[in-house]
């Protein structure tokens, strides 16, 4: 997972949820570590954390089928509970990892406590999605792309939890295995297991659902 | 656009006051979970020690006689009590462990095996160095009150029905049997032919002894094993 908050989020995602972003704003060039020590004695700090980690975190919870309604007060509240609890942040260790299990929690607990679970994806994350199953191609120019957004969403929500956060996690969030065992809190290899299983079923499902028969349709 | 998250986050911080639990807290949370997993690997050695001494000294602890005493039954199964109580400490230390900063990498199974052997290895370095007997006698030097309560006379140690026989030896007869005069003052006549015998003076000698074996009838004994009583 790269530290640095710069990356283009506009291509691909949903414009009702990019309307909602605020503009990038470049943090200061200090680490992590750095800036949760100032944090620890200027509480004003922190809003440097927050700017540098919101827009992927928004694109975390919103992945993880939190509806846009409810992005702003989860995020409130992850960042809320990452500042009440940062003296229990080992600067040791990525502080990245730390920040989105936090994050994991508050949305399981959003999506616990409001049963409203809808998962929506964004254009780039379903050609990742197709990518890491092995059905490659433009899919774009075959089918219409929300139709097949909605598809993949779709089939993903069907996996199981665990399966589905951890691929999640690795194709769409880029985290390693280790980050994905930190933030899960799961050992290595369990992870490993769900990733696999989640490819496996996720493969499955889209051949049932007619995915197979696309990549014979991709034009060169 | 939606209003900055960062300044509505640091508003609320600054309105409501909030402040970072403090690291003592997180550091007082890290030391118990370590020491309830070292505790309880440690119950789990006492457990395993206790098991051992139990089984390895079965026939020495067997004639005590719990069938006199009230809730024999219980008695009986206390034992099994530390069986049970080696695995809750294995979960109990498996449960701290994962919750560690970094304990939920390991597998639980692999947590809870690792206790299990951390306390096995422990329990048997316990019972081999003989701290049991030890702090027996230090809590016996120290109070009277229990060195009264665990004090078995001599003669209670013999119980033949049960297969133990205590007592001095008189001699050997003619043909090869040892007569003994147990503890309670009764004398027996031994076969020791086919018994196994770790003396340290030869079988005859004036000795106290200790024998396990059958009862083969009135004042009559079969001795499989005869060893030096103390």
């Amino acid at each position: 997972m790269p530290a640095t908050a710069k990356f283009v989020y506009s291509k691909g995602y949903p414009a009702r949820i990019r309307s909602r972003m605020p503009d990038l704003v470049e943090p200061p060039n200090l680490s992590d570590q750095q800036l949760v020590q100032q944090t620890l004695t200027n509480p004003e700090q922190f809003a440097h954390l927050v700017r540098r980690y919101e827009i992927r975190l928004r694109k975390y919870v919103y992945r993880l089928g939190l509806g846009i309604s409810s992005v702003d007060d989860v995020l409130q509240e992850t960042f809320l509970q990452t500042y009440l609890h940062i003296n229990g942040y080992d600067p040791a260790r990525p502080f990245a990892p730390w920040l989105w299990r936090i994050a994991y929690t508050q949305t399981m607990m959003h999506l616990r406590k409001n049963k409203s679970h809808r998962l929506e994806l964004a254009g780039d994350d379903a050609e990742k999605l197709l990518a890491s199953v092995a059905i490659a191609g433009t899919v774009e120019r075959i089918l219409n792309l929300a139709e097949v957004q909605r598809i993949l969403a779709q089939t993903l929500a069907d996996l199981s939890e665990k399966p589905r956060n951890a691929l999640i996690l690795r194709f769409l969030e880029d985290c390693s295995y280790l980050e994905i065992a930190e933030i899960l809190r799961l050992p290595v290899g369990t992870v490993a297991t769900h990733i696999h299983r989640g490819l496996r079923d996720l493969k499955e499902l889209l051949r049932k659902r007619g995915f197979a028969t696309f990549t014979c349709w991709t034009l060169p | 656009m939606t209003d900055d998250l960062a300044a509505r986050v640091t508003r609320k911080i600054a309105d409501a006051a909030i402040r970072p639990h403090s690291r003592l807290r997180f550091l007082a949370s890290k030391t118990a979970l370590w020491t309830i997993t070292v505790v309880s690997v440690l119950i789990g050695a006492v457990a395993v020690a206790t098991l051992i001494f139990y089984f390895a000294d079965k026939n020495r602890t067997g004639g005590r006689g719990f069938d006199e005493m009230p809730l024999d039954d219980f008695f009986e199964i206390v034992p099994y009590f530390w069986a049970v109580s080696l695995v809750f400490a294995a979960c109990s230390a498996t449960l701290a462990f994962r919750a560690t900063p970094r304990g939920f990498l390991r597998r639980p199974t692999s947590i809870f095996a690792f206790c299990l052997a951390a306390s096995t290895a422990a329990g048997l370095i316990l019972y081999i160095s003989g701290v049991g007997p030890l702090l027996n006698r230090k809590l016996a030097d120290a109070i009277p009150s229990y060195a009264r309560v665990i004090a078995v006379e001599d003669w209670r140690n013999t119980s033949p029905e049960q297969g133990r026989l205590v007592g001095q030896s008189l001699g050997l007869t003619d043909s090869g049997q040892l007569v003994l005069r147990d503890f309670t003052g009764t004398q027996w006549l031994v076969t020791v032919a086919d018994s196994q015998q770790s003396l340290d003076n030869p079988l005859g000698s004036v000795d106290d002894l200790d024998i396990i074996g059958t009862m083969t009838g009135p004042n009559k004994f079969s001795a499989i094993n005869v060893t030096d009583w103390r």
